[in-house]
């Protein structure tokens, strides 16, 4: 794991602690979102895994059903994680973020399926993001582990920035024109 | 897989193929074949995104299959040859080293994606087919895309020009078209009039038409502004006036 990828997670880490123990929702996936930043420039999958985690758990919380020692086993486990990458633990790292969410299915039977649920749209959104700060379809795709298919569904469906094109409308349409002898 | 020689073909990537099966548009490709009088091409490393990959899921399945039955009846053919690949492999190491930030080349584009330019180029393809912006934007307006970059990355980008210069070299004056421009073809030669709304004005009607063919690809992830999308749509419609 590069030092700079290393270090905007810990940073991450240690503010969702405090924030899943609040509950602070708006805050979390804001917190989320700035993961994604870098997780567009080096896009390791660690990045992408905490933007992805973190968010999950934004929606979990946002859905009020969860009791208060999940919260209290959540941000434990969210520590740990925190501790083990500070000793660059990676791979109990690695393994203490996954079972973020075990820890939730073991908690309440009915939830597992929505996290599932919640889970992919969560990594469909990130893959969004990824694609809307200009990293292609495909590998934005490919660093989420997503299908093109998942990922086209959704993105086209968010306002895209657009930057300036290097081929006019009318251009472009001349020539198709021309290809089919129209 | 056949190795061919073609004297005319489009080369696609996999979100065209998409855009065009979610919106129900997949078989306007056979008439626009027949008119291009050329091949449609995709890439092994497109057939596994569109096709393999979908038939191991649930979702998007049907959707695989629907566009397996164009390359089963030969409308789409793949194409596979070891120079592509080798040619793929060099634009890979240069597109993805041409924009730096915070010291670090930035992985921007797929090897997939650069496979269909490999192929479009060693095959004197008359276009790729492309729908994404990234790689459309690397081709026609690199320093545009590496502005995109930097302010929503919210950081300083550099330009590796001997990269830049490099790639642009390699890929010539490759022309590019999106899922869009086939339609307005499609629908300049009349293969959309049966789904023509029956509305007192003719003008309103084809008005409408275009739009929602237009609209659903956009919204299918065909990388267009809202403002180049209204423009497409009057020259369209303009061209169909003109005709």
């Amino acid at each position: 794991m590069r030092g700079e990828v290393k270090r905007e997670i810990l940073e991450v880490l240690k503010r969702s602690i405090v924030l899943v123990k609040l509950g602070k929702v708006g805050d979390l996936k804001k917190l989320s979102d700035e993961a994604v930043y870098e997780a567009s420039i080096f896009q390791e999958k660690d990045s992408v895994s905490v933007a992805v985690v973190i968010y999950a758990l934004s929606k979990i919380i946002e859905r009020g059903e969860i009791a208060g020692n999940f919260i209290k086993k959540v941000s434990k486990n969210l520590k740990k994680c925190y501790d083990l990458l500070s000793n660059d633990d990676y791979n109990r790292y690695r393994e203490r973020m996954n079972s973020i969410f075990g820890l939730i299915s073991g908690f309440d039977e009915k939830f597992r399926v929505y996290v599932q649920d919640v889970l992919q749209k969560s990594m469909i959104k990130k893959g969004s993001m990824l694609y809307g700060k200009g990293i292609s379809m495909a590998q934005a795709a490919s660093v989420l582990n997503l299908s093109q298919w998942e990922l086209m569904d959704y993105a086209g469906k968010v306002d895209m920035p657009s930057a300036k094109e290097g081929v006019t409308v009318d251009s472009r349409m001349k020539y198709v024109r021309g290809l089919f002898d129209l | 897989m056949k190795s061919l020689d073609f004297h005319k073909a489009l080369i696609f990537d996999t979100g065209p193929l998409i855009s065009l099966t979610m919106n129900n548009l997949l078989w306007t490709l056979d008439p626009l074949k027949n008119s291009f009088k050329g091949e449609f091409i995709i890439t092994p490393k497109v057939y596994k995104e569109v096709i393999e990959k979908p038939l191991r899921t649930r979702k998007f399945k049907f959707e695989a299959l629907q566009v397996l039955k164009y390359i089963r009846r030969g409308v789409i053919t793949v194409f596979d040859d070891l120079e592509i690949t080798n040619l793929a492999e060099k634009l890979n190491d240069l597109a993805n080293r041409c924009f730096i930030a915070r010291g670090h080349p930035i992985t921007i584009v797929h090897f997939a994606e650069v496979q269909v330019v490999a192929c479009a180029m060693l095959t004197g393809a008359q276009a790729i087919v492309i729908d994404e912006r990234t790689m459309r934007k690397l081709i026609e307006a690199p320093h545009e895309l590496r502005k995109l970059l930097q302010h929503k990355l919210r950081t300083k980008i550099k330009e590796d020009k001997r990269c830049l210069r490099e790639f642009k070299e390699l890929v010539g004056d490759i022309k590019v078209l999106r899922s869009l421009e086939l339609m307005s073809v499609a629908y300049d030669m009349g293969i959309l009039d049966q789904y023509m709304p029956k509305l007192p004005d003719i003008a309103d009607a084809n008005r409408e038409l275009i739009e929602s063919v237009f609209w659903g690809l956009k919204l299918s992830g065909c990388a267009i502004s809202e403002r180049d999308l209204n423009k497409a749509v009057r020259v369209v419609l303009k061209h169909k006036r003109t005709g």
